[in-house]
C-alpha cells in the first residue's frame, strides 16, 4: 500500500481519497480507521482511565451537575468539553441539542412519540428513552430537514 | 428543589390564564342573569386554580424520575385525572350552590368531567401522535441519507 499526503493552501476540509483495485477487507478497515481519527472524542471512565472513542459511537451527551457524560451503549464517559461546545464540535456529525442538558446523536434514534407537555420523546437504539423538551422540538425538526427553527 | 420551582414556575404560568379567562365568563355569566358576581364564587374558584398549580407542580415534577417518564402518554394523563377531577367536581360542585339531587348531579359532573378530559386527552394525543409520525418519517428519510453518505 502507498501512502501519499498532499498540502494544499486551497483545500477549506482534509480530504482523503483512496485508490484501489478493489474494495476488500483492508480497505473497509482503512476507511473506519480513518474516519474514527477524524472523529474521536476523549473520556474519562468510571476507573479514572482515559480512552479515545469515535463520536459514531456515542449516543448522547448529558450535563450532570455542571459535568457532561457521553453515554455509549454499554459506557458511560466524563469528558471535559461544555455542553455548548459539544454541539457546537459535532453539529456535523448529526448531533442536536434536545434540551438544556442533552445533545442526542440522530443516528441512534430509533423512533419518536409524543409525549404530554407538547414535547416529544425520543427511542435510542440501547432501548433508552430521552425527553425533547417544547422549546428544542424545532431545532429537532430543522435538524430532520422538516422545517426551519425558530 | 430547583426542579419543584421550576415546576412550580410552569404550572402557575399555565393556570394563570385560564384563571383569568374563568374569572371573566363568571363575570359575563352573572352581569348576563342581571346579578353580581359572588365572593364566595371567586374565593371557590381561586381556591380550584391554587389545587390545580399544586397538582400540576407535582406532576411536572415527576418528570426527572425514569420510571415515570417510562409511562405513555395517556396512562400519564389518566393517573393524573382523579386528582383533578377530584378538585374540579368539588369546585364545579360548590359554585352551582347544588343542593336538590346532589348525588345524581355529583355522578353527572364526573362522568361528565371524566369523558370531556378523556376525549380532550385523546384528541391530543391524536395530534401528536401526527406531528410525530411526520418526524419518524423525516428521521427514516434522514438516516437513509445518512447511509448513502457513509456508503
Amino acid at each position: 500500500m502507498k501512502l501519499f499526503v498532499k498540502e494544499k493552501c486551497d483545500v477549506k476540509e482534509t480530504e482523503v481519497e483512496i485508490r484501489c483495485r478493489i474494495r476488500d477487507r483492508e480497505v473497509d478497515n482503512l476507511i473506519t480507521g480513518i474516519r474514527n481519527a477524524a472523529n474521536t472524542i476523549l473520556g474519562e471512565k468510571e476507573n479514572g482511565d482515559i480512552c479515545q472513542v469515535p463520536v459514531v459511537r456515542i449516543l448522547y451527551f448529558e450535563a450532570v451537575e455542571g459535568r457532561v457524560f457521553a453515554y455509549l451503549d454499554d459506557e458511560v464517559l466524563k469528558i471535559k468539553n461544555t455542553l455548548y461546545e459539544v454541539e457546537e464540535s459535532y453539529a456535523n456529525n448529526h448531533f442536536v441539542r434536545i434540551s438544556k442538558s442533552a445533545v442526542v446523536n440522530l443516528r441512534t434514534v430509533t423512533n419518536i412519540r409524543p409525549e404530554v407537555g407538547r414535547r416529544v420523546r425520543l427511542e435510542l437504539r440501547n432501548r433508552e428513552f430521552l425527553i425533547v423538551s417544547k422549546n428544542y422540538v424545532g431545532c429537532l425538526k430543522k435538524a430532520l430537514g422538516m422545517k426551519e427553527a425558530r | 428543589m430547583d426542579r419543584i420551582i421550576s415546576s412550580f414556575r410552569k404550572a402557575a404560568s399555565r393556570s394563570v390564564w385560564a384563571y383569568s379567562i374563568c374569572v371573566i365568563i363568571l363575570a359575563l355569566g352573572s352581569y348576563a342573569i342581571g346579578g353580581n358576581v359572588a365572593p364566595k364564587n371567586i374565593f371557590i374558584l381561586t381556591w380550584m386554580y391554587l389545587c390545580f398549580i399544586v397538582i400540576n407542580t407535582v406532576i411536572l415534577s415527576l418528570d426527572g424520575i425514569k420510571s415515570w417518564e417510562r409511562l405513555p402518554y395517556l396512562v400519564k394523563r389518566i393517573v393524573a385525572m382523579p386528582f383533578l377531577m377530584g378538585v374540579a367536581v368539588l369546585g364545579i360542585m360548590n359554585l352551582g350552590e347544588i343542593k336538590s339531587n346532589y348525588k345524581t348531579n355529583l355522578a353527572i359532573t364526573v362522568v361528565a368531567f371524566g369523558v370531556v378530559y378523556i376525549i380532550a386527552s385523546t384528541i391530543g394525543y391524536v395530534f401528536e401522535k401526527k406531528q410525530t409520525d411526520k418526524m419518524n418519517d423525516a428521521l427514516m428519510a434522514f438516516q437513509k441519507e445518512i447511509a448513502k453518505e457513509d456508503e
